[in-house]
């Protein structure tokens, strides 16, 4: 195989340099030469200039300057340049003057720049499907993290917040849950340099909490990025291979320009609410629910403790005295400052940037909560007086502090307290009931500190004319300490507790080396781009834990010396990976489009035999609107484009060393010796899955672009998926890596519409649509039903479907909860097989945003909503426990007759099916106003006179306003069922200033 | 030109070969076949199932199972708690799942023992031996609670998942064959002395203890006496003159104990109020404390009591209190008690009045009374078997209770379960005398059935 693709490889080379001789060959007539520059009259090198109808070219050198042979009289140039309007001029009959042309930028959309994998082309010369945010639109919102600011942006991107605190986790799925259970996080390549995209915690003590998993983007400052490109289909992703398959992110920082140095300073401050607090039973409601229980039950509350039929609520606690638990935790005000300086600038050779920030931010929740980041970020860029020779260095330094309280209780417990739960008893010491005190646990607090190092290289130099030989070395160092703290007086004394104290530090060190050759050649209509590449990465990552306890202080909880008790543990991984890769991609006359990409990768995440893959894709676009009987019929089409791609990328998103059998040390000492414990279940067989992704694509410009549509059909098989693939605990373990001998398939449209609905000097108005749908489906399962997923998974339905008892009201005479059973009828203890009914699917079914800009005058105005189509299980319990419960739980049943959904208040826990069942599944659709910024940019006439590039000042708001069922048991409909701070409402205001 | 990029190309194909990713292996980790090289490492891996008796074991299973009879209340309000207290579990009941993971896992690591020290190359043939016996006599005591729990349950003897994951219950017959096969063998091939230091890991006489108790519930009389007299004539132990000092570090009396760090047994951080004025969330059952005959030195030495204030009204609660040590304690260390000779004379005493031993020299009664004596009580006033027989039962359950959940076990071997906890709480069912099978389970192995009585 690899000699195979040497040999295409070098074949290919050979004809591109013997067609490359023949360039010079026809005999000089008249020749012209000029400069091309921008609007600034800085040189534009590397511009196309040619002759209308005929087939000299010539691409400008360092200083723009371009020259014509064979040129005929009245003939018209056309100048054509990535990132500028293509522009045509007849030639000017006298030459005597330096003939210079000037191009404008250009803001139509289809000739920005994209960033792909390993270089650069536009939406219209794009074969591939790519979606791009810019710094323009992510400075609108004033999110923490960067993957905040995708949300709802593109089309295919299923972005959610899954907690609400800063610094919390952020979900990302491209196309559909690409995989089971092994990694679905895209591929994140920061300038170049993979970055971590799972959370850093190594162990679920520390990790657990309200906070969730701490994200890794985080320290990545979204102030410092240009532009992000979100690769989704295999023509686009197959470059990066095996890391490919759940899409790749590529996010590009900003770099300084030249010209004269600026300053820019933007400073921003605001307050954050939780948007929606849940809707729980009041007091009243939850004792009349609790007397009901137990008259129904035939059992008198008692104020025993021993009794089984102990109720403090009713018996022992002020049946008077309400405490709204979910105002008490949540229902605080957070406040946000964040400021932002840069400076940047140089000559025509080399521009710098360097930049500053800092970020501080405090939560919603009672205690002393406080998030502050800052950072640097500078970079440097030279190039040579030949323009042969490019080198561009970049640095950030980042770091965070994440300081929480209460980190290790469940929100959910704290909030459905019962109403009259009180935080003393009589004598002054604190209640706890399951061990949950919000007051008493605000003495566990959570430090976290990461430092986040990115720095990389880049060296690129041009051999001959279209030969570029280029490498980049990168690397990024990612440390986080945390210390967690318990101090006794935080627990329930019932449970005897100890202090314990956590002291956790976890460091990823990541080297890259990625050396590239590109060739590219235009000649006559054909443009032909030879990449070649190879990477080696090393990835290391070591953590330990110190778990302290029996300290001989309470005021030395942070102390490790004064702790006679420390358990350390600690764990290290290397991995490693290699691949080498190449494309090519041919363009004749921006019509007809072919771009082939292959890799092969190692990875040391798969055991012996079993490291390489290969990968791969094919894409073609047809652009018809050039088309010379389309341009003369169709006038009202200015692009049209059809495209399709298919190919193979792979997963290696799953846990390292899990083809070796091994033992590690075991948290229990036996006769002073560390216990060791089996590690896993090892399987030296598995090996790489194959993802393939179909796509077809169309893209539409209308009326000189003003619209512009875009709609892929999707569609993504893959097979051998890597899974934990789930097994009984009598086998020892609840899971073991493996192939999942299964068909999965994802597929759906997408549809991205962009209009500039008015267009005046002093009023615009665009709009931005993008609408995704998705369904999954197991396609095929061999000897499913003797395998350990017989019960879960359904050939034909979704692999992620929700299953459980399906509900079928309350019985109108008895009030018990009735279930449909597969036998026929109805029953209230329904047999374990009912238990596999299907409810939904947790996947949405379509989601999407959409975004409107109006610029008036001076003012700006944005507003951004998304929208998803969805269902998720809620947190409903029977009513009737000492729990309160969502306010839905007041409709239950009562008396003989009453016909509702909600069974009758009972004490007892039989009905366990309910909280498994339907009536916990929920319509979690939502309408969410995401985003609403406002500014005013002062006039020119204004600022210029006192020294000023350029004055803005802005009003943003995120989480404005959520339309929803909020008739559920739900927290919040993007977080989910899940015991979250739901996303927070966070109103800021703020000035820009360029000096 | 062209020659540079081939041999750059070159470079990179032939580079791309396995050693550039080669990687270190995992550092806090050690290979199977590693571990099994060298007898320190062997020992670290066995003595972990050990610990486990104490930290993952004991801890979620014997004051559970005292709830679900008559022995403990609860004053919490956890819900897999209350489901043990008032003996209806649910099959989603995270403690039920707690208890049945935390065993197999133990099964698990014994099978990869077994399986893997045979094969050992380094590893003297005395240690493979050893180790081996020692992981068959755990497999043994595993098993041995497992069927009494859930009855029908699987069989797992191996470490290979092909074999294991879909795999269907077996008979308790069979399981009871396997268990006594294991214990057979490790009674044959353990030494008497203890090996290591102690009496924490099991000896040729710990394996003869259990299989006197195996012998017991299979009703195989005549056995059960054997192998009790056999421990009982060892020599090696002896019962203590009172029952104040029974659970510490290498009592006399202890044929197996499970040592612990730090001189305390994990479950008494749950059984032990923090003072002796807090509410004990596992108080001892009224119905317990009054089973105790008037001048039994067991009241004082093994049950403690806590005055609970709340505003003018004290209340008094007992809690069990056999372990004392709830924080460190180097001084008087506590291990945790997983076979002893009390048990022992009391499965003689009952294998006896089965085969109609009740009195005179060498009966039922000779054994009973001296545990009776050591507890400061007269001797047994029974005479008939069946008086005998009901004394006896009513010994074991205040010499043993909060071991093991002998309460739960012997009320159930002996036909007493449902007309004693059925009269006890009213929300006793018949079925209650297995049970569930975990949710998890059943999902993941289409072929296991549920216990009658859940769903």
């Amino acid at each position: 195989m690899k000699k195979t693709i040497l040999f295409i490889v070098l074949a290919a080379l050979c004809f591109f340099f013997n067609a490359s001789a023949q360039i010079n060959s026809r005999p000089p007539n008249i020749k012209i030469t000029g400069k091309v520059t921008d609007e600034q009259g800085l040189p534009l090198p590397g511009a196309t200039v040619k002759i209308q109808n005929e087939s000299s070219i010539s691409i400008t050198d360092k200083d723009g300057k371009f020259t014509l042979t064979n040129t005929p009289k009245n003939g018209v140039i056309t100048v054509s340049f990535i990132g500028f309007q293509t522009t045509n001029i007849p030639i000017p009959l006298n030459l005597d003057n330096e003939f210079i042309i000037q191009l404008k930028a250009d803001a139509n959309s289809l000739n920005e720049v994209q960033v792909i994998g390993y270089g650069t082309t536009t939406k219209r010369l794009n074969t591939g499907s790519v979606s791009t945010i810019t710094a323009t639109d992510i400075e609108k919102q004033p999110v923490t993290n960067i993957l905040s600011a995708l949300s709802g942006k593109a089309a295919g991107v299923n972005v959610q917040s899954t907690n609400g605190l800063p610094g919390g986790d952020v979900s990302i799925q491209i196309r559909g849950k690409g995989s089971l259970t092994a990694g679905t996080n895209p591929l994140y390549i920061i300038d170049g340099v993979p970055f971590a995209s799972t959370s850093l915690v190594y162990n679920t003590a520390l990790a657990a909490g309200i906070n969730g998993a701490i994200s890794p983007l985080n320290s990545l400052n979204p102030n410092d990025i240009e532009n992000i490109s979100i690769l989704k289909d295999a023509d686009a992703t197959a470059i990066y291979g095996s890391r490919g398959a759940n899409g790749v992110v590529l996010i590009t920082t900003k770099k300084g320009k030249s010209g004269k140095v600026k300053t820019d300073i933007n400073l921003y401050q605001g307050i954050s609410q939780v948007a929606n607090l849940p809707k729980l039973l009041n007091l009243q409601d939850y004792l009349t629910i609790r007397k009901e229980a137990f008259k129904n039950d035939g059992l008198i509350p008692s104020s025993d403790p021993t009794s089984p039929s102990y109720a403090p609520d009713l018996t022992v606690w002020d049946p008077n005295k309400s405490t709204d638990w979910a105002k008490y935790i949540l229902g605080g005000t957070g406040h946000v400052t964040n400021f932002q300086a840069n400076v940047s600038g140089g000559s025509e050779q080399t521009t710098f940037a360097l930049g500053t920030n800092y970020r501080t931010e405090t939560s919603v929740l009672p205690g002393n909560n406080r998030y502050t980041r800052g950072g640097i970020h500078m970079n440097v860029q030279h190039i040579s007086s030949n323009r042969k020779f490019n080198v561009l260095m970049s640095t950030s330094y980042t770091q965070d502090n994440n300081k929480l309280v209460n980190p290790a209780i469940a929100l959910s417990s704290n909030i459905l307290l019962p109403p009259n739960f009180p935080i003393y008893y009589q004598n002054g010491n604190f209640n706890f009931l399951n061990g949950i005190n919000p007051t008493a646990s605000v003495q566990n607090t959570s430090d976290i500190q990461t430092n986040n190092i990115i720095t990389n290289a880049v060296v690129s130099y041009k051999i001959l004319p279209g030969l570029q030989i280029k490498t980049s070395a990168g690397m990024n160092y990612l440390n986080m300490n945390q210390v967690m703290v318990n101090p006794k007086s935080a627990q329930d004394p019932s449970t005897s507790p100890q202090s314990f104290t956590y002291f956790g530090n976890n460091s990823t060190k990541s080297f890259i080396v990625e050396p590239q050759i590109n060739y590219s050649l235009k000649k006559n209509k054909s443009n032909f781009d030879v990449l070649l590449g190879g990477t080696f990465q090393k990835t290391e990552n070591k953590s330990e834990i110190i778990y302290a306890t029996n300290f001989n202080s309470e005021s030395q909880l942070e102390n490790l010396a004064s702790a006679a008790t420390l358990r350390p543990s600690n764990s290290y991984i290397d991995y490693k990976y290699v691949s080498i890769f190449g494309r090519v991609t041919y363009n004749w006359d921006e019509k007809y489009l072919i771009n082939a990409s292959v890799r092969r990768d190692g990875s040391s995440r798969f055991g012996p035999g079993n490291q390489f893959g290969n990968f791969g894709a094919v894409g073609a676009a047809w652009i018809f609107s050039n088309e010379g009987w389309i341009k003369s019929n169709l006038n009202w089409l200015s692009f049209g484009k059809i495209r399709s791609s298919y190919g193979i990328t792979g997963n290696d998103q799953i846990a390292d060393y899990q083809y070796l059998s091994t033992y590690k040390a075991s948290n229990y000492v036996y006769q002073n010796i560390t216990g060791l414990t089996p590690a896993r279940i090892a399987n030296d067989n598995f090996h790489w899955e194959s993802n393939k992704k179909f796509e077809i694509g169309l893209d539409i410009g209308l009326a000189g672009d003003r619209v512009l549509l875009t709609i892929n059909r999707f569609q993504n098989r893959s097979g051998s998926q890597l899974v934990n693939y789930a097994i009984p605990f009598i086998t020892g373990f609840d899971s073991y890596q493996a192939n999942l001998p299964a068909l999965i398939q994802n597929q759906g449209w997408e549809v991205e519409i962009s209009t500039r609905n008015i267009q005046k000097p002093n009023f615009t108005w665009s709009t931005n649509f993008n609408i995704t749908t998705s369904k999954n489906i197991l396609k095929s399962f061999p000897n499913l039903a003797t395998s350990s997923y017989a019960n879960v998974y359904i050939i034909g339905e979704s692999i992620s479907r929700a299953y459980g008892f399906r509900f079928a009201g309350a019985d109108p005479q008895t009030g018990a909860s009735l279930y449909q059973v597969k036998t026929g009828g109805t029953s209230s203890s329904p047999a374990f097989e009912n238990f596999y009914y299907t409810m939904g699917d947790t996947n949405p079914s379509y989601y999407g945003g959409m975004n409107n800009a109006i610029a008036y005058k001076n003012f700006q105005l944005d507003l951004f909503a998304q929208f998803s189509r969805q269902s998720l299980p809620g947190s409903l319990i029977p009513p009737g426990s000492l729990s309160n419960n969502f306010a839905v739980a007041s409709n239950r049943w009562q008396t003989p007759g009453n016909s509702t959904n909600i069974p009758k208040a009972t004490t007892g826990t039989d009905d366990y099916y309910y909280t498994l069942s339907s009536a916990n599944f929920f319509n979690a659709s939502y309408i969410r106003l995401k985003n609403v910024s406002l500014s005013y940019t002062f006039p020119e006439s204004w600022t210029k006179y006192r020294k000023i590039d350029r004055l803005r000042i802005y009003a943003q708001g995120e989480n404005i306003a959520t339309w929803w069922s909020n008739n559920t048991a739900l927290y919040d409909p993007e977080s989910g069922a899940s015991a979250n701070v739901p996303p927070l409402r966070i109103i800021t205001i703020g000035f820009q200033i360029t000096l | 030109m062209k020659k540079i990029i081939i041999l750059l190309f070159i470079t990179l194909v032939y580079s791309s070969c396995k050693k550039l990713i080669e990687v270190n292996s995992p550092k806090n980790q050690l290979t199977t076949v590693d571990v099994f090289s060298d007898t320190t490492s062997a020992v670290a891996a066995l003595g972990n199932i050990y610990a486990q008796l104490d930290r993952t074991i004991e801890v979620n299973y014997s004051k559970y199972l005292d709830m679900y009879t008559d022995n403990l209340d609860y004053t919490g309000s956890t819900p897999q708690d209350l489901e043990f207290f008032k003996s209806t579990i649910s099959v989603s009941n995270s403690t039920d799942l707690a208890i049945w993971k935390n065993f197999y896992f133990i099964i698990y690591q014994c099978n990869d023992l077994i399986e893997h020290l045979p094969k050992s190359t380094k590893l003297p043939v005395a240690n493979i031996n050893l180790l081996s016996n020692e992981a068959k006599f755990l497999r043994a005591y595993a098993y041995f609670y497992l069927i009494n729990l859930y009855g029908k349950v699987t069989l797992v003897l191996s470490t290979d998942i092909n074999l294991s994951s879909q795999a269907p219950q077996s008979e308790i017959s069979a399981i009871y064959q396997q268990i006594i096969k294991d214990l057979a063998d490790a009674k044959q091939g353990l030494p008497a002395n203890y090996p290591g230091n102690g009496k924490v890991r099991a000896n040729k006489w710990a394996a003869a203890a259990l299989l006197s108790r195996v012998y017991l519930f299979q009703k195989n009389w005549p056995a059960a006496e054997t192998e009790a007299t056999e421990v009982i004539n060892s020599g090696l132990y002896s019962l203590l003159s009172t029952p104040n000092n029974v659970f510490l570090a290498g009592s006399d009396e202890a044929i197996l104990q499970v040592w612990t760090q730090n001189g305390f047994v994990t479950s008494a951080t749950n059984l032990v109020p923090s003072s002796n004025t807090s509410l004990p969330r596992y108080p001892m059952s009224t119905n317990l404390f009054n089973a105790f005959e008037s001048g039994d030195l067991r009241k004082n030495a093994w049950i403690g009591t806590s005055n609970v204030k709340s505003g003018s009204l004290t209340t008094t609660y007992h809690y069990l209190s056999k372990y004392k040590n709830r924080v460190p304690n180097t001084t008087s260390p506590e291990y945790l008690m997983a076979l002893r000779l009390a048990e022992t004379y009391l499965i003689r005493a009952e294998a006896r009045s089965q085969q109609a031993k009740v009195t005179g020299v060498g009966s039922a009664a000779d054994d009973l009374n001296l545990i009776r004596k050591r507890a400061g009580i007269a001797n047994t006033t029974a005479t008939t078997q069946s008086g005998m027989l009901t004394a006896i039962l009513q010994e074991r359950r205040v010499e043993l209770f909060d071991e093991w959940g002998s309460r739960f076990l012997d009320l159930k071997r002996t036909g007493q379960l449902n007309p004693v906890i059925g009269m006890y709480k009213t929300t006793w069912l018949s079925t209650a005398a297995l049970l569930p099978i975990p949710l998890n389970e059943l999902t993941y192995d289409h072929n296991l059935v549920q216990n009658p009585g859940y769903h």
